[in-house]
């Protein structure tokens, strides 16, 4: 190596650990991104895909027509529909007695949303699903129906389905 | 003679208490200092505000932990190691000069004692390594002394050309002699051999091949566990502080500083310095060992070497 290239080369080195250094001091100043967790909380992204919840209709009863659809969908079997036959106005239909959710099963993939032809499933932003034990973890008709949905939920069922970028904020 | 042995105790507590106090701060500065680099916050939870009291908690947890010993370990070295290495840093703290009658004892040799005691480590690792009965301990302390014994020259080069320039090796005498420059600017050249020869006496990133937590679990200390363990981690941060203690005095002046007292200004230094090494630590990769060797034999040296060379010219000329 050259005399010259020998002094290049220590001065370049010494270059990059300044300009490194310089990086790292610009981060040592800025905010931290890490929240202390039970304490703060991140607001979820719009739409984003927390667990699946029914949604009620202005009586607040549940929109479901106990068609089963969301059952045959759901790839972890974690939904169980509950249904009588009853006659109404000389026709016969299926009424909805249980539905139950095993979120110790549910994969939040939100395929039962999807499926659901009546818009009556809609997957919630809520994230802290965790329990002691397993029997808590399946929910029944009371913890799953949610009055109004307030356009916050992914596969909101008020709105036009126009696919992830199209869907309507708020 | 009894009230001799009195204060060398009392100046031996005081030391010894400055020492574990400061280490505690400086493992809790750099995971703070770490965590704020990669934009987290470390250590939160233990101690309001900032998670202050989070080392003395874990020096507490390690404390009550169970003392192992691998079989077939030599028993004496495993044991010796890290009380020598312990003792090796409070032993440097004797000739570090925190004000203009505060220290322990203005040696005549004191940058000489300085360097001396500091090559204690390089004994301690190499009993540890030793003394484990395990191939990534010996493999480490291998390590750390090829890297210590090399970068020991360069240190003692800078060291020399500062003793050159203020004609003393007495602590309080090279402070005196900065009276009207600093010798970082004087020599900036040996201040960043000084401060690069550092890091690797102290096997600190990007020098820290010794514990290499990627290809040798943890290199010398790999067994050790407990309060063994802690006092080798005590004891590298009390090197450090010792280390850039002596950095402060040697070129940024010491204790001299306008209106703050000299306690104040020695500790703002010191603490300067500290950060650049834990600065320096989260921001360089790892470097191998041939580049290791390359630029302790290659750069340091040689340019240490022109440097004292040119400086004793400088001296004798002038």
């Amino acid at each position: 190596m050259t005399p010259w290239g020998y002094v290049r080369e220590v001065a370049d080195a010494l270059g990059s650990v300044f300009s490194g250094m310089g990086i790292t001091l610009r981060h040592l100043v800025s905010r931290p991104v890490t929240l202390q967790y039970p304490e703060e909380r991140r607001e979820p992204a719009p739409g984003f895909r927390g667990r699946p919840v029914l949604v009620a209709d202005g009586e607040g009863k549940p929109k479901c027509t106990a068609c089963r659809a969301c059952e045959r969908a759901c790839p972890a079997a974690a939904i169980r529909v509950e249904s009588v036959v009853v006659e109404e106005d000389g026709r016969k239909r299926l009424k909805l007695t249980g539905y139950t959710v095993d979120m110790g099963r549910c994969i939040i993939c939100g395929l039962c949303a999807e499926a659901c032809p009546s818009g009556a499933l809609a997957m919630a932003p809520d994230y802290e699903l965790a329990a002691a034990d397993r029997e808590s973890l399946i929910y029944g008709l009371d913890r799953l129906l949610v009055r109004g949905t307030g356009g916050q939920m992914a596969n909101d069922s008020d709105q036009e389905m126009v696919g992830r970028e199209g869907r309507r904020a708020g | 003679m009894v009230t001799a042995i009195f204060w060398a105790l009392v100046k031996f507590a005081l030391i010894l208490g400055f020492m574990m106090t400061n280490a505690l701060v400086l493992i809790w500065l750099e995971r703070k200092v770490s965590g704020r680099i990669q934009r987290r916050l470390g250590p939160m939870r233990v101690g309001r505000p900032q998670g202050w009291l989070q080392t003395t908690a874990d020096a507490l947890k390690l404390l009550f932990k169970e003392d192992l010993i691998p079989p077939g370990a030599d028993r004496a070295a495993f044991v010796a190691a890290p009380m020598l290495m312990f003792v090796g840093a409070l032993l440097l703290y004797v000739v570090v000069p925190f004000g203009p009658q505060l220290i322990v004892r203005d040696l005549d040799v004191g940058v000489l004692y300085f360097v001396a005691v500091g090559g204690l480590t390089v004994l301690s690792m190499l009993a540890a390594g030793w003394g484990s009965n395990n191939k990534y301990s010996l493999l480490g302390a291998m390590r750390s002394t090829a890297q210590m014994l090399s970068y020991e020259i360069p240190l003692v080069f800078a060291v020399a050309t500062v003793t050159l320039l203020a004609g003393t090796m007495s602590v309080q005498g090279i402070v005196a002699a900065q009276a009207r420059y600093w010798f970082v600017f004087l020599q900036p050249v040996a201040f960043l051999i000084y401060l690069v020869a550092l890091l690797a006496e102290l096997n600190r990133t990007p020098f820290d091949l010794s514990e290499a937590e990627s290809e040798l679990v943890a290199g010398y200390n790999t067994e050790y566990s407990g309060i063994r363990w802690s006092m080798f981690f005590l004891a590298e941060y009390a090197n450090l502080l010792a280390g850039s203690a002596m950095a402060a005095t040697l070129f940024l002046g010491g204790w001299s500083g306008p209106w703050l007292p000299p306690v104040v200004w020695f500790v703002l230094k010191t603490y300067f310095l500290v950060f650049v090494a834990m600065w320096l630590r989260w921001t360089l990769p790892r470097i191998r060992m041939d580049q290791l060797m390359a630029l302790g034999w290659k750069v340091l040296v040689p340019i240490s070497l022109v440097n004292l060379v040119a400086t004793g010219a400088w001296v004798v000329m002038r």
